[in-house]
């Protein structure tokens, strides 16, 4: 059986659906496969125990950009937002250290630490709006050149000349600084509460696969306070009904514009046809012509288990293999009987609609770091967890709570063996005493756990190294792509070919912005040649 | 008017610190007619370049051991080879040790080296060759920039403009896919970046061990890859025939540069130890010694780390603010130890001759992990229990040091914090025994043959040496801390934002290592301003 | 137990005299104080300033004690004037720039005694100063909450505190500074008049300021009335001080390096004193010391339909400059107000004019009113330097 469309997408992801609703209200005949029962790729919903449901994905991230929203009217397809009201770490004695998404009001919350570091906390903002304004370009990429020719690794410098016409030498330098600076460091040098600089740096790590002492970390600050451009639209927050809800709106989108999912629809092949791709092979035998194929699965994924090895270039397998998917990041859902008492925080409080964290000091970072890099099951976790059945109450039974910790530096490749239940029980319990030391009455209230390494993100939702952000975001990979230049653009070595996944240009977190980054090129492509 | 302002000063230019670069400098200054002093705290010229008595009548490189990368114009403007230096014939190779005995062989012969990598991997023996050209391809793009003083990329003036265009040109040399690959290789981990090439994790230790050598760095760390092209940068600027180990120690050196320097008719004084820069209107106009004496000058040129010159000698209120923030948050923790010991006999090596053992180098670095695992516990304070290890026994081929019957074990140790929990006084026999632990692996009978020892934590360094925080380097070759930012855009020329100061040490561009690179080119921008003040 | 406050809005030591008589509850935030904006109606406050005397409540302004040997050294380091002339009891408008000779902030220096100052300001520059002052014998305290400060303006200022026992401001010249008390309660009083009228500065104990507020209440006299924001900022445009935060930014502060400004650029280049050591910014102001400006913080004033904030000013159609605050002066019964201009547009060969849209009903009207420019002060009372001599 074979059916014929314009563009066929592998994925019903984020980024899948995005590209595939855009396309599809472009005018062109659109269908997405997906292997899964639902769509939703990495950030589907799972009713794992009964009246639960545990959101895969789920800490407070930057919203949908506006322009997205609008687009695609997902607020008319019934996507609505929670926004983040602050950002805590408890401490041990008691009490409470919140950040804010106001910067004015944060700056008062630390002037009860530090009168010192509360400025330096508005100066860091300015810091960071600066580093936006000098990043832009290089995160603009070369969207505009449509020829396939090598980068000239000096193109950025070029960029930088015209930035220090618009910005001032010293502050572009500074910004050049600031790009390659470690975390740790940049933030020793603007304040002196440890608590504080674990605060930022806690949440800013998520997801990365370095230690807030490596070089090049101090940029995901500026990413995880929302700081750049295209992040300045929407703000940080949760999605209602969790990240599936988001996705189910974006499917919704995509039928309204007469595109169609198929589920259950795995993909085992990319049909190639004179270097050109002509449609894909599904693993049932169906086949499906398409004049454009697009993939929302990551690099390596793509290319190495959709096509016939010996249909690309062996340097190309190479670069694909060099592509870093060290997965870092792990989940564990709890459902809670009630809501738990802290101490620190009342029932009430706003600092419930946020995401909270225990570590101390950037030391017990790099520590929690150090294990992930040592391959060993981390002996003191870093978590950042929240309770969104407070703030959305489609998760669980009323008076019930699901709690979500992620674990940040957790290794999917363990010296002493795999995971096995033993071993993730004992990081569960690991997990639950450290929340326990905050909550008294803590223990009594689970009902159930499951803990999702990096290795069962890969196998339930086929992320390479289960990295969810289809790569590390690591400068070498993220701002210059040298190996995959016209990859992050979308555009695939092989004709007719495109990638839309969060590894493609802007990159990670839940922003949908390579879906509709990938749309675009991809109907500018399609649009039909005029000829002067 | 011009003259008699010129009279109120005893020296056009004094020079803080003797060690290499402070040396190369003031003879640059002296071979061209400036009236030059060259202060030394110590009593002796040399810095961490210094042949000194580690025990009792032996000789020993006592801080760096090795040459692989004196600037060429340092050896010819100066012409060192008249002032007797001799390298012994040796130490051209490095064996990279393997528990098992199975030792790899690297040498500058690049085929070679490729023929004794074959026998652990085909794939890397084939991969080298690769590895190696393309690595000396970026080393002659950095080699552009570090060579002179680094070009602007703001305000940039005409010779600027040439640097870059010259910069290009060499990329542009590479392929089209090589280039891309540039700036990933600059920004990538060591770990990472060797991966891509190499299997066999010996190789990749050794490379790795050279690549962070003396910073705080690990190679894990993004872009710490940095500092293999930095070392290869050197050595392609080097003179080849300065390598090794020279007769009489790494301190032969440093005494032919003194010798070029007096020659020159630099004035050098030993133990006047600097304690102060004197400033008038703004200017620094020379110097203030311990014992309470003051040297005036024109020019001030200091070879100290940043820290030390614009944070403890600079007189508060007299540079700007963003700067003196930059300069304290300059690092330069040092993370790199020096032991000595002294043998009554050369130690047998599991699987290596006798000849191998004094005519080698022997790294202790069997893999990036290993390397990365030491570096782990420098983060808190602690040091590891498997340091990485570079090892040279000069004294069978350099009779100078020791008696016949005496021998001398240098070793650079990785990683050493500068600070442990306990205090040093109380865990440094404990860190001498771990090292020991780690040769007897190699050479079970080493403790039988050692009858003395030194032991130069980064802690001893900083206060022997007076060198903040005890970096070999002066501040880690990072890529936050090169390039436009060592040590600040405001001084990457040499010139600082203070009339009359100029930085000459390794904490200025291009970086550390016995190179005399900075020395050279400081020197040749303060006789171009010196020229334009005439 | 959760001991951290969320953050809000503090209270001024003077809240519950000031809240009592803000009929119109209005407040504005400053520096996280709650103030009063208005009490009933500007106008009947500006011109209480003008005519009889306001009093203002300070708190809002950042207060920072600096004490120790090296007090005077540090702040000449840290400002571009000569600090270490100033005499004792006296004050100035100080700037300190940053090394690229950009201006991070201003404010009202104190000095005190030789090495105890008092500094004023409207931004917090803590760090800075702190950052500044290591390697000085000094310490810089941000001592904001300890004190509280009520501004006195008005032709009958001097009679309003000489009422309440302050005997000693009679020959107080202006810019003069003393220490004084009322009814033994510590006082410290500076003749500094933001608004170009007579007028003084007094600070007391946090905990002596409904004190210090219910005795200049007590001995009012005709026309004396509380004065809020608005009010004491439609003067202070109309003396033509620029308020940081407003009419410039600080170069610690700015998102683009280019909206940073020169003292030359603020025109207080006589602020600016080379003779003396060095201070930050110096080698970068010394270069930029002879160029013209590229544009000037310039006073305008026109007749208009309403007071444009942020609007472009052009000449022949093009853009030239931009206002920063513009009030309804009641004194000059004109519009008044800030605006940055290119030099280039100044010399008055081109007409000016400021374009604005009115929303008028269902249509904005494009408006365009000649404006003129000239120096930021648009008005001073002749009180403001006069001083009575003293009956021997």
């Amino acid at each position: 059986m074979t059916q014929q469309v314009d563009v066929a997408i592998i994925g019903a992801g984020l980024n899948g659906l995005t590209a595939a609703a855009y396309l599809a209200k472009g005018g062109h005949r659109v269908v997405v496969l997906e292997r899964g029962d639902r769509v939703g790729g990495a950030a589907a919903n799972r009713e794992v125990f009964p009246g639960y449901v545990y959101p895969t994905a789920g800490y407070a991230s930057q919203m949908v950009h506006a322009s997205i929203m609008h687009d695609l009217e997902l607020g008319r397809h019934g996507l609505a937002f929670v926004p983040a009201r602050a950002n805590v770490t408890l401490s041990s004695d008691g009490d409470n250290l919140a950040t804010y998404p106001d910067v004015e009001k944060t700056i008062r919350a630390i002037q009860h630490l530090s009168l010192r570091d509360a400025e330096a906390y508005g100066q860091m903002t300015v810091k960071l709006r600066r580093f936006a304004a000098f990043a832009q370009p290089f995160l603009e990429a070369e969207r505009e050149t449509s020829k396939r020719r090598a980068p000239d690794p000096f193109a950025p410098f070029e960029r930088i000349q015209k930035l220090v016409d618009a910005q001032g030498a010293e502050e572009m330098l500074d910004c050049l600084r600031w790009s390659v600076e470690s975390l740790g460091h940049a933030l020793d040098g603007w304040f002196e509460v440890p608590a504080l600089k674990a605060h930022l740096a806690g949440r800013a790590l998520l997801g990365a696969s370095l230690g807030p002492y490596s070089a090049t970390t101090a940029p995901l600050l500026s990413k995880s306070l929302g700081f750049f451009a295209h992040q300045q639209s929407g703000g940080i927050g949760y999605v209602r009904g969790g990240a599936g809800a988001l996705c189910e709106s974006l499917m919704k989108a995509l039928w309204s514009y007469g595109g169609d999912v198929r589920l259950e629809a795995k993909v085992s092949d990319i049909r190639l046809k004179d270097g050109n791709a002509t449609g894909v092979v599904l693993d049932r035998g169906d086949e499906i012509e398409a004049s454009t194929v697009v993939s929302s699965l990551d690099v390596k994924q793509t290319f190495l288990t959709l096509f016939d090895l010996k249909s690309l270039q062996q340097t190309f397998i190479d670069k694909v293999l060099k592509v870093k998917t060290r997965g870092a990041l792990g989940k564990m859902s709890i459902a809670l009987d009630a809501l738990p008492r802290f101490p620190a925080i009342p029932p009430a409080s706003p600092l419930w609609v946020g995401d909270w964290q225990l570590t101390p000091t950037l030391l017990d970072l790099e520590r929690a770091f150090d294990d992930w890099k040592n391959k060993i099951a981390p002996q003191q976790p870093h978590i950042v967890f929240n309770t969104p059945s407070v703030f959305d109450s489609t998760l669980a039974p009323p008076g019930k709570h699901v709690m979500l910790v992620f674990i940040q530096y957790l290794t999917d490749e363990l010296l002493e063996g795999p995971w096995d239940d033993q071993k993730k029980e004992a990081l569960c319990q690991k997990v639950v005493d450290q929340i326990a030391e905050h909550s008294p009455g803590f223990k009594d209230l689970i009902l159930h756990t499951e803990l999702q390494t990096p290795g069962d993100l890969e196998d339930m939702f086929g992320l390479s190294g289960g990295h969810i952000f289809h790569g590390e975001a690591s400068p070498d990979q993220l701002l210059t792509h040298s190996a995959f230049s016209n990859v992050a653009e979308h555009r695939a070595p092989i004709g007719n070919l495109y990638l839309c996944g969060s590894g493609c240009h802007p990159a990670g977190g839940l922003l949908a912005m390579s879906g509709q980054s990938a749309a675009k090129v991809i109907e500018a492509d399609l649009a039909p040649r005029r000829w002067l | 008017m011009k003259r008699s302002q010129r009279d109120l000063h005893q020296y056009d230019i004094a020079v803080i610190g003797a060690g290499h670069n402070g040396l190369v400098c003031a003879a640059m200054l002296a071979k061209s007619g400036k009236r030059v002093v060259l202060l030394e705290a110590r009593q002796k010229i040399g810095g961490l370049c210094v042949t000194e008595e580690i025990a009792e009548d032996v000789q020993g490189s006592v801080c760096a051991h090795l040459v692989h990368g004196l600037n060429k114009r340092v050896v010819s403007d100066l012409r060192l080879s008249k002032h007797g230096i001799t390298f012994a014939d040796g130490f051209q190779s490095t064996i990279a040790l393997n528990e098992d005995g199975q030792h790899l062989t690297l040498t500058r012969d690049v085929a070679e080296t490729k023929n004794n990598i074959a026998s652990f991997s085909t794939s890397d023996a084939n991969n080298y060759l690769k590895f190696d050209e393309r690595l000396s391809a970026f080393a002659r793009v950095l080699s552009v920039l570090a060579d002179e003083p680094m070009p602007s990329i703001v305000h940039a003036a005409k010779g600027d403009e040439r640097q870059w265009h010259k910069a290009r040109q060499a990329l542009a040399k590479l392929p089209a896919d090589q280039s891309a690959d540039f700036l990933h290789a600059l920004s990538s981990s060591l770990a990472d970046f060797l991966d891509d090439y190499f299997e066999t994790d010996l190789l990749k230790g050794a490379l790795a061990h050279d690549a962070v050598m003396g910073n705080a760095l690990g190679p894990r760390s993004p872009g710490s890859t940095l500092g293999l092209l930095y070392r290869r940068t050197t050595e392609l600027l080097g003179d080849p025939h300065y390598f090794g180990h020279p007769i009489g120690g790494i301190g032969a050196i440093s005494d032919a540069l003194g010798k070029a320097a007096l020659e020159a008719g630099a004035d050098i004084r030993l133990g006047a130890d600097v304690t102060g820069l004197n400033v008038i209107d703004g200017s620094v106009v020379g110097v203030t010694l311990e014992d309470g004496q003051t040297i005036s000058a024109r020019a001030v040129v200091s070879s100290l780390d940043p820290r030390k010159t614009f944070l403890s000698l600079l007189p508060a209120g007299t540079a700007d603010l963003r700067f003196l923030r930059k300069m304290r948050h300059w690092r330069c923790e040092g993370a790199a130890a020096k032991v000595n010991f002294a043998l009554d006999a050369i130690p047998e090596f599991v699987g290596l001759s006798e000849e191998e053992v004094t005519r080698s180098r022997l790294l202790i670095c069997p893999s990036t992990d290993y390397l990365e695992f030491a570096f782990n516990h420098t983060k808190y304070e602690e040091f590891s229990d498997y340091p990485a290890l570079e090892i040279v026994i000069p004294t069978a081929l350099d009779p100078t040091l020791a008696e016949p019957d005496q021998h001398v074990m240098s070793i650079l140790v990785h990683y050493c914090p500068l600070h442990v929990k306990e205090g040093w006084n109380k865990v440094r026999d404990r860190f001498v025994e771990r090292i020991i632990r780690v040769l007897t692996t190699f050479a079970p009978d080493i403790a039988d043959v050692i009858t003395a020892g030194q032991v130069l934590t980064p802690a001893d360094i900083a206060q022997d040496f007076g060198l903040t925080g005890g970096h070999w380097h002066h501040g880690d070759l990072s890529l936050d801390q090169s390039f436009f930012f060592r040590p600040d855009a405001a001084a990457m020329h040499y010139e600082t934002p203070v009339p009359g100061l100029y930085v000459c040490g390794a904490g200025s561009h291009p970086g550390g290592s016995l190179t005399g690179t900075p020395g050279h080119n400081a020197a040749q921008v303060i006789l171009t301003r010196e020229k334009e003040r005439a | 137990m959760n001991t951290r406050p969320s953050p809000s809005m503090s209270p001024t030591p003077f809240h519950l005299r000031t809240a009592r008589l803000c009929l119109s509850n209005a407040w504005v935030g400053q520096n996280g104080w709650t103030k009063v904006d208005f009490y009933t109606d500007v106008l009947e406050e500006y011109w209480a300033l003008r005519n009889g005397a306001g009093i203002h409540d300070l708190t809002g302004l950042l207060h920072y004690r600096i004490v120790g040997a090296d007090a005077s050294s540090f702040l000449d380091y840290l400002t571009t004037v000569n600090v270490g002339m100033m005499p004792e009891r006296t004050a100035r408008h100080v700037l300190w720039c940053d090394d690229q000779g950009h201006v991070v902030g201003d404010g009202i220096l104190y000095r005190l005694k030789p090495d105890e100052f008092r500094l004023f300001t409207q931004q917090s520059s803590y760090l800075w100063f702190a950052d500044a002052s290591v390697g000085f014998a000094t310490v810089v305290e941000d001592v904001s909450r300890n004190f509280g400060g009520l501004a006195i303006q008005g032709p009958d200022a001097r009679n309003v505190l000489q009422a309440v026992g302050l005997t000693d401001v009679a020959a107080m010249a202006p810019m003069e500074v003393v220490e004084t008390t009322i009814q033994n309660v510590p006082v410290l009083v500076g003749r500094v008049s933001s608004g170009a009228e007579l007028g003084y500065e007094l600070f007391v104990d946090a905990n002596d300021a409904p004190f210090l507020w219910d005795e200049l209440a007590h001995h009012r006299i005709l026309l004396t009335s509380p004065v809020g924001v608005s009010a004491f900022h439609t003067a202070m445009v109309e003396a033509g001080h620029p308020r940081l935060g407003f009419d410039f930014l600080s170069s610690e502060t700015t998102i683009r390096g280019r909206r940073s400004v020169t003292p030359m650029e603020l025109d207080m280049n006589h602020r600016v004193d080379f003779n003396k050591p060095h201070f930050i910014g110096r080698r970068a102001l010394e270069q930029k010391w002879t160029a013209p400006p590229h544009q000037k913080l310039c006073g305008i004033t026109y007749d208009g339909p309403g007071a444009f904030s942020g609007c472009p000013i052009r000449s022949k159609g093009t853009d030239v400059g931009a206002t920063t605050s513009i009030v309804w002066s009641p004194k000059l019964a004109r519009h008044v107000g800030l605006a940055w201009i290119l030099t280039s547009a100044m010399s008055g060969a081109e007409p000016l004019e400021l374009h604005a849209h009115i929303a008028d009903e269902l249509k904005a009207e494009p408006v365009s009113v000649p404006v003129s420019v000239g120096p930021r002060r648009h008005y001073r009372s002749a009180t403001f330097l006069e001083t009575p001599v003293a009956v021997a």
